[in-house]
């Protein structure tokens, strides 16, 4: 059968109908082809930084060097690093230096206590600790800071109080409490 | 006025002549003088759209050859009809069709001469237009009747055209007056398009042409940049492969020192031993001259606060000055409680993240150096 022009005729509405729709379709196709340019574009970015990043690397010769100072700095903290079996066994190493450091500058009353079960801080497994004593002069708690500064391993102080309270005739009492960075494990 | 349109005329030669100077963005109106216009009163039949619909196809079906345009201009609401009755909604409506010829030099909007000047209310006038002269006669600015002469009438021309009009207008009486020159209307509308112009302009076939122009450029635009950047994005992947082979071993040894650094840097920003000792001494160090006792030290939040008792009376805005001065101090606050009590508070920083890392334990030439971007 022969199909004539009167056969493709439409009403207003349906060819308006169709337009429609054809701008819809026009609309989600350039919508794809925009978000697959953009899409191409970060690429090309990301690209191009690279190899600005690569031809910058190319031109170094210093990261061997580099590379030989982390690897002494990172070994050099590792041994900072309260390593130990158990949180129990490097809780009460941690005990015994903090006691040892008071009683070397004469505190007295002194109190430590170590929470043998780490925590994570940025993803450093941690033991808290807490510690009082009374020393025998105000000079002794730069003494005691001193002593724990010098330990070869890391103590970090978070909050501390020393306070001289002249009714009492007691020496001075010292609180800290702070963390250290542990390794448990073999 | 910025919007007022601007009227010409074309001259034999199809050149614009203004009869009126243009204003800045008004629109076009080509005016055709009387003589090319054909003009007739009709009866519109419900006086609705479709009626001067019907009433302009039939006026192009019946128009000269060279008579391309219609315009049909229904009597104003109110006023009177011919027979002398005024117009009802649904009831016959008198209405005057223009035909004239347009011109492809100019595609916009045209108007006859007769509509571009000012209407009379009622009567008849001798008008001296653009060629020849029109007679007119209007009825509540609606004209009614209208002849062309191209030479100034005669008498009897005059007397023919008033006994023509009054076949359907009834009894006139209008002697011949003398020919007049009628200004230009100032208040034509600034756009204007009739209804089948637009219908014509937003037709389907337009609206999806127009559509798909504009997506066809955008396309095309997009899809350019997007051939452009593959083939850019490839011929870098190229060169960064080459140049990734080239430089495989520096990449491993700056990924392990950065990795190395970063690990360093994590620990080093949990704290340090010396932070208080640091903060302490720091202190001693601006006011260790004095004999000062340490009555309360405290630490909370990295911020460090002292009380200190002496016998010298300080001076706080040097004290302050110092401090701040120092590298692991910083928000320094100085203030005298009592003459010989002065309190201090200040944040304090690790060492380690004030001095380069590993500096403070490790041998100073095993100092990382400084990571590149």
């Amino acid at each position: 059968m022969k199909l004539l022009p009167a056969d493709f005729e439409m009403t207003p509405l349906v060819s308006y109908g169709l337009v429609f729709i054809f701008i819809v379709f026009g609309f989600l196709g350039l919508e794809k082809l925009i978000t697959a340019e953009t899409e191409r574009e970060q690429a090309l970015v990301f690209a191009q930084t690279e190899y600005a990043t690569l031809q910058d690397i190319s031109l170094t010769t210093h990261w061997e060097t580099r590379l030989a100072e982390s690897v002494l700095a990172r070994n050099a903290l590792q041994t900072e690093i309260w390593q130990g079996q158990t949180g129990g066994i490097i809780a009460a190493e941690l005990q015994q230096t903090l006691r040892k450091i008071a009683a070397d500058y004469r505190f007295d009353q002194i109190q430590v206590r170590v929470d043998p079960d780490t925590a994570e801080i940025n993803g450093i497994q941690v033991l808290s600790f807490d510690f009082s004593g009374r020393a025998p002069t105000s000079k002794s708690l730069a003494d005691f800071f001193e002593g724990l500064a010098i330990l070869p391993k890391i103590i970090v102080i978070d909050e501390m109080d020393f306070a001289q309270n002249i009714r009492d005739r007691q020496p001075p009492r010292l609180k800290i409490s702070g963390i250290v960075p542990v390794q448990v494990g073999p | 006025m910025l919007f007022t349109p601007h009227l010409f005329a074309l001259n034999p030669a199809g050149q614009n002549q203004t009869l009126r100077k243009p204003a800045l963005i008004g629109q076009g109106i080509c005016v055709i003088p009387r003589g090319s216009c054909a003009f007739r009163r009709v009866r519109l039949a419900g006086g609705g759209r479709e009626a001067k619909a019907a009433a302009l196809l039939k006026a192009r079906n019946e128009a000269l050859p060279d008579q391309d345009g219609a315009l049909v201009v229904p009597d104003k609401s109110g006023s009177a009809s011919e027979s002398g009755s005024p117009p009802v909604t649904g009831d016959v409506v008198m209405a005057g069709i223009w035909g004239y010829p347009t011109s492809t030099q100019h595609p916009g909007r045209y108007l006859p001469e007769t509509l571009a000047q000012l209407p009379l209310d009622n009567g008849a006038r001798l008008v001296s237009g653009l060629s020849g002269f029109e007679g007119q006669i209007w009825r509540e600015q609606n004209l009614v009747a209208s002849r062309w002469w191209l030479k100034v009438p005669q008498e009897t021309d005059w007397d023919g055209f008033i006994r023509a009009a009054q076949e359907s207008l009834g009894i006139l009486d209008f002697p011949m007056p003398a020919a007049v020159q009628v200004p230009w209307r100032n208040d034509l509308p600034v756009f204007d398009i009739d209804r089948e112009r637009l219908m014509h302009v937003l037709s389907p076939v337009n609206i999806a042409g127009v559509a798909a122009t504009a997506f066809g450029c955008s396309a095309l635009y997009f899809g350019a940049q997007y051939a452009r950047e593959t083939v850019v994005l490839q011929r870098v992947d190229t060169q960064s492969a080459a140049l990734r082979l080239e430089t495989e071993q520096i990449q491993s040894q700056r990924r392990r020192a950065l990795a190395n650094m970063s690990y360093i840097q994590k620990y080093r920003q949990l704290g340090d031993n010396g932070t208080v000792l640091a903060g302490l001494g720091s202190i001693a160090e601006v006011v260790g001259q004095s004999d000062l006792g340490i009555q309360r030290a405290a630490l909370r939040d990295g911020e460090l606060e002292l009380r200190l008792k002496g016998q010298e009376q300080l001076s706080v805005p040097d004290v302050v000055a110092l401090l701040e001065a120092r590298p692991t101090l910083s928000s320094v606050s100085v203030s005298l409680e009592r003459l010989d009590v002065i309190s201090i508070k200040a944040n304090v920083a690790s060492p380690s993240l004030v001095t380069p890392p590993a500096a403070e334990k490790t041998d100073p030439s095993n100092k990382p150096a400084e990571e590149r971007p």
